[in-house]
């Protein structure tokens, strides 16, 4: 099964976004703020889904803790933000989805980023 | 008069002239010093406004002096207050690009639950929909769009406005761009019996490809919206003297003369488009307009009731630049 972190602040939102990942079939465990997410990174996850603008330590923050952690320098991240960054220091090997988003636009970000043992696991 | 008494007489006017002369020279010096000095001060006020003339000298120069020295204490408070009227309304400018920026996010955070939510139920996630609950959610969803773009524009417009929006500026070849929106566009023609017509000839513009894509975009976008089934859009990009021209042309609705001119106001809608119900910001043609004068370019319109509309974009050509 594909475990997958969801770090967002906003609960219908991230609600949102767990729905998508559980109808591709993942297990989704969820923090609403940098701090929890970094938490629950120890236990090192397949994908990332990552908010920038959240409480405390932003995304920005987190992604950041993660690249210079051995255990999680290599974690595919998917940065889901309104604001579109100026430049993605550290989102490598990571992606970016502008909200508000399509379904098929996330699925396929999620997809591209688990690659192709994703789709034969599915 | 003896010879004597002559003598005297001249040796007392000689003393008298003489005197008279030191006198005069004594009083001459005593005037042109302080005039001097308050001349001085006049000419040193153009580069520092704290300088101030010394009152001394004869009355008539020292009121002089004290007019000078008034006029650049007025002249000093008033360019404080210059200074600081400036700086309240880079203040106030700066709180305006913050609020607008704020205010889009908060709208997009609301905005990004509701079209997700919606497009859930539309693909059945929460059960099959009846024809008439697609319908009704379709409403739902127009509308959402709807106000996505409103925002996005009113955050485009006053990052411009601010000088925020990041431009990254590189040769461009108009030709690929033109073929990039019209791909992009393509989807909108199909099933409506409309023509897109592409005739683009390589020519450079340096510019940012992203906004001069937005410009076409919008050109284009507008085009195909405003043009009835069976009509034709023609987008044309060629190299004429020293510009690179891109012209938009359809065989739409039209624009009526009068309102030709406000068509660059922000919110402002065409008639012909509110009387048909066709939907838009009113902001798109405001910021195409600012995204072309950006690159140093500008925009012009022609257009007939019922006949068409073309958009000719002007920028100039890279080595115009160099020249100029």
């Amino acid at each position: 099964m594909t475990d997958v972190l969801v770090i967002e602040d906003d609960s219908d939102i991230r609600g949102l976004i767990v729905s998508k990942l559980r109808r591709l079939g993942c297990v989704v465990r969820e923090a609403a703020t940098g701090e929890t997410g970094l938490v629950e990174l120890r236990q090192v996850p397949d994908l990332l889904v990552l908010d920038v603008l959240l409480p405390g330590i932003d995304g920005w923050e987190v992604l950041r803790r993660l690249r210079a952690d051995p255990a999680t320098a290599d974690l595919p991240v998917l940065v889901v933000s309104i604001e579109r960054p100026s430049s993605t220091p550290g989102l490598e090997p990571g992606r970016f989805l502008p909200k508000p988003f399509v379904a098929r636009a996330f699925e396929d970000a999620v997809r591209g980023l688990l690659g192709a043992s994703f789709d034969q696991e599915r | 008069m003896t010879n004597a008494e002559r003598l005297r007489l001249g040796v007392a006017v000689g003393s008298a002239v003489a005197l008279l002369v030191a006198l005069a020279r004594r009083a001459a010096r005593a005037t042109t010093g302080p005039l001097e000095h308050v001349a001085t001060t006049v000419d040193r006020l153009r580069d520092d406004r704290e300088v101030r003339a010394d009152v001394h000298g004869p009355a008539q120069i020292r009121a002089l002096a004290t007019a000078v020295n008034r006029l650049a204490d007025e002249n000093q408070r008033s360019a404080q207050e210059r200074a600081e009227i400036v700086q309240r309304l880079e203040e106030l400018d700066r709180q305006k690009s913050e609020f607008v920026s704020t205010v889009s996010h908060e709208l997009r955070t609301p905005l990004t639950s509701i079209i997700g939510y919606l497009e859930m139920l539309q693909d059945g996630d929460a059960g099959a929909m009846n024809d008439e609950q697609l319908e009704l959610l379709a409403v739902g969803q127009r509308n959402a769009g709807r106000l996505l773009a409103l925002i996005e524009d009113l955050l485009t417009l006053s990052r411009i406005e601010s000088g925020q929006l990041r431009r990254d500026v590189t040769p461009v070849d108009v030709a690929t761009l033109v073929s990039g929106v019209a791909d992009e566009l393509r989807p909108r023609v199909s099933g409506r019996n409309l023509a897109l017509v592409i005739e683009a000839e390589p020519a450079v513009v340096h510019g940012d490809r992203e906004h001069l894509e937005r410009v076409l975009f919008n050109l284009v976008g507008n085009a195909l919206k405003f043009t009835p089934a069976g009509g034709r859009v023609a987008v044309t990009a060629r190299r004429e003297d020293d510009e690179v021209v891109l012209a938009v042309c359809d065989s739409g609705i039209g624009i009526p003369a009068d309102e030709v001119a406000h068509l660059f106001e922000r919110f402002f809608r065409a008639s012909t488009a509110t009387q048909r119900a066709i939907p838009g910001t009113g902001l798109g043609l405001a910021i195409t307009e600012l995204l072309v004068q950006q690159h140093g370019g500008r925009i012009e319109v022609a257009s007939e009731v019922g006949v068409g509309t073309t958009f000719t974009v002007r920028l100039p050509a890279p080595d115009r630049e160099v020249a100029a």
